[in-house]
């Protein structure tokens, strides 16, 4: 593992170039281009409040900034730390299969290839916060307060992220047809998770399901999103238990993820 | 930092063989699996019940070397004998299933120009980012930046993606950046192949320059004049084996010795046959031999060596005043000469049956190369062909013990000074 570390600092300039070369080719170098990307977000946002606020009744458990703006900013918390996970899965698990001509002509650590997609999708996704930032600072929102326990969460997720993103981009080498998977498991993964509704409404449940909120906690993007809603959107510091409990599962799924990569890695040049 | 020394633990650690050891290679075993329906889905895996078949396949057998440092080692063989292979061993891409590997120093792998291209962006970005691929810092590119555009030319072109780029000026772009890694071991992998004239002759340049500067060079080509040129010690690969190991022009020779004698086991000189003959065969070319000075049939000849053609023939009736010809070109199209019995004032009167003709040259001045013969009967006046086989036969010149070795021929010139004077004296 310290071999591991050493090896990937001599290549981190390899990391940031390719983060550099994804971010240009998504923005196309240019700033209205990140705009752009902020596009799906939104319509996203708009789409789900009429369905989920309007038609369904979705509500927040307190309306926070008016009747208006309660469900898109509740929402928003929730669904840009969402979007930093499926994004990242679904573009870095073709990252090994897809460069294929580099991974058979050229030696360089794997690991760098699903993590580099991993990184400039957390560089948007801190991009995207600083717009929500902007947004509830406009709203009278004081999320500043923890502002450094929202750092730490970010940091936690994205490690957690990575483990996720070598498991898969190391499965799809054997298995090309894991991508289709990878979309219904996002699909579910998306529901269980409390995103599009309060986690108010499982606590509900529990006279008849007295076991459901257990499971749901045990589901780590329900501790992360939980944590950054309970920051952003009601300023709460979010509960240290299940910050702890998410450090464990982040760290685990990262470390499981680098050995299962690495078992399989050395035959990657030969399987592509 | 040393990138390779640190892969060392991973690798089988880098040994401390004393200064002189770049790469040893030791007892290296590489099998590929090959897979009869090969699926890479978990559909097929979970439901089709039975485990994938494959066949187990040993690319590489016990491959055994040690290469000192500023050693060029040259590597020839036939279409998958595993050549690239053991490159992508060397360079870490593959794994050896037995045995191990050890280098010394910063490896670096050319077996495929800009294989980290990308086409959206620019030619300035692709630098960073592919010399950042071959393990350049930042810093390094940046000061090397100038010499890099500058060597491929493209100082103009320099801010325009790359898929805008003709094939040439990206095989220039990526070949510039490739050469600028300074490794301490350069792998090549036939990269010379693709690119034209000018382009090979800069490549060759720029491995003479690394040669000259004491860098360990591992070299595949199919090119036997590139090899014989660049290599200190060559190896011979025969379907992952070593065959011969040795000086240039020993293992090259047994190769090309063995590729000829494989050429005609297969018959391929007879399906050639068909193809590129004419004539109305009244009389007919059997046989087109070469032979050497003691009479034994061979296609491999020195420079300076004596060089007999002998063609047999069987006229099926009496033909009158034929003439008989050859021709010699090199392989790259260059006609060297085209001498017939006409012109050299042999008169024959007539012949019939079965015969023999020879045509010798005392000292072949041919300079080293493939030569391509032609052997053709006509009428005297040169006009109708009775039996025409169009660069049929084939013969490859070596150097041996001759040191010239650049153009076509040895021209019997000498040289003499005729005059020295010692200006300094004389002042
Ligand atoms: N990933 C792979 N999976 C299965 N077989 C492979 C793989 N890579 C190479 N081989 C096989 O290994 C053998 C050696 O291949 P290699 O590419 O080393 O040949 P080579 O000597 O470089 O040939 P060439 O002169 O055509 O470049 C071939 O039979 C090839 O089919
Ligand atoms: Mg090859």
């Amino acid at each position: 593992m310290v071999e591991k570390l050493k090896e990937l600092f001599v290549f981190r300039e390899l990391l940031l170039n390719l983060v550099k070369r994804e971010l240009k080719v998504k923005y196309k170098k240019s700033i209205l281009g990140f705009f752009w990307s902020l596009l799906n977000p939104i319509l996203t946002t708009i789409v789900f409040t009429f369905v989920f606020a309007v038609l369904l009744r979705i509500q927040p458990p307190v309306l926070r900034y008016g009747a208006i703006f309660s469900f898109p900013v509740f929402l928003l918390c929730a669904l840009l730390p969402w979007n930093f996970l499926s994004i990242s899965l679904s573009l870095s698990i073709n990252s090994i299969v897809g460069n294929g001509n580099l991974v058979k002509k050229v030696y360089f650590p794997r690991e760098i290839l699903p993590s580099s997609t991993v990184l400039a999708n957390l560089i948007n996704f801190c991009l995207e916060l600083l717009v929500l930032f902007v947004l509830l600072a406009f709203l009278g929102s004081r999320f500043f307060l923890y502002l450094p326990l929202l750092i730490a969460i970010t940091i936690i997720q994205t490690l957690f992220t990575i483990g996720m993103c070598l498991i898969f981009s190391c499965l799809n080498v054997y298995f090309r047809d894991i991508q289709h998977l990878l979309g219904i498991i996002l699909m579910i993964w998306f529901y269980a998770t409390p995103i599009i509704y309060p986690f108010e409404y499982v606590l509900q449940m529990s006279h008849k399901l007295p076991w459901l909120p257990f499971v749901y906690k045990l589901n780590p993007m329900a501790t992360f999103v939980l944590a950054y809603r309970s920051i952003l959107y009601e300023c709460q510091p979010p509960s240290l238990f299940l910050l702890g409990y998410a450090v464990v599962v982040s760290l685990l799924t990262l470390y499981f993820g680098y050995l299962f990569f690495n078992a399989y890695e050395p035959t990657f040049a030969e399987e592509i | 930092m040393d990138v390779s020394m640190m892969l060392g633990a991973r690798f089988g650690r880098t040994k401390d063989m004393g200064d002189e050891m770049a790469i040893e290679v030791n007892h290296l075993w590489k099998k590929f699996r090959l897979y009869h329906e090969k699926q890479h889905t978990l559909k097929y895996a979970l439901l089709s019940g039975h485990r994938a078949i494959f066949e187990e396949f040993w690319a590489l057998k016990d491959i055994h070397f040690i290469l000192k440092r500023g050693q060029t080692l040259g590597i020839i063989g036939e279409n998958g004998s595993g050549k690239s292979t053991l490159l992508k061993i060397l360079a870490r891409i593959l794994r050896p299933d037995k045995g191990e590997v050890s280098t010394r120093g910063k490896v670096s792998a050319l077996l495929e120009l800009g294989a980290g291209f990308h086409p959206e962006l620019s030619g300035r970005e692709n630098v960073y980012l592919n010399g950042s691929i071959l393990g350049l810092s930042y810093k390094e590119i940046n000061q090397k930046f100038d010499e890099i555009v500058g060597f491929a030319e493209l100082e103009r072109f320099i801010d325009m993606p790359v898929k805008n780029y003709s094939s040439g000026m990206y095989m220039r772009l990526a070949f510039a950046i490739a050469v600028n890694v300074n490794p301490d071991i350069l792998l090549i992998d036939e990269i010379l192949a693709v690119g034209d004239e000018a382009f090979q002759r800069k490549c060759l340049e720029k491995m003479y320059d690394y040669k000259t500067r004491g860098k360990t060079i591992v070299f595949v080509s199919h090119s036997m004049d590139h090899i014989r040129n660049m290599c200190d010690e060559v190896i011979w690969l025969k379907e992952g084996e070593i065959q011969v190991r040795g000086n240039p022009n020993k293992v090259v020779n047994a190769y090309i010795q063995y590729v000829n004698l494989e050429e005609q086991r297969k018959g391929k000189a007879q399906q050639q046959v068909e193809g590129s003959r004419w004539g109305s065969r009244e009389i007919e070319i059997n046989r087109v031999e070469f032979l050497a000075d003691g009479g034994q049939s061979k296609t491999l000849f020195e420079t300076g060596e004596k060089f007999i053609v002998r063609i047999n023939f069987k006229a099926h009736r009496k033909i009158e005043k034929p003439v008989f010809g050859i021709r010699i070109d090199r392989a790259d199209g260059v006609c060297v000469t085209r001498p017939n019995t006409k012109l050299n004032n042999v008169f024959i009167d007539s012949v019939q049956g079965e015969g023999t003709i020879e045509y010798v040259v005392d000292s072949l001045p041919l300079l080293p190369g493939s030569y391509l013969v032609t052997a053709a009967i006509y009428d005297y006046h040169c006009l109708h062909s009775y039996d025409h086989h169009e660069q049929l036969y084939e013969f490859q010149v070596t150097p041996g013990r001759e040191k010239e070795s650049y153009g076509v021929v040895k021209i019997p010139g000498r040289w003499s000074m005729i005059e020295q004077r010692d200006s300094l004296a004389n002042d």
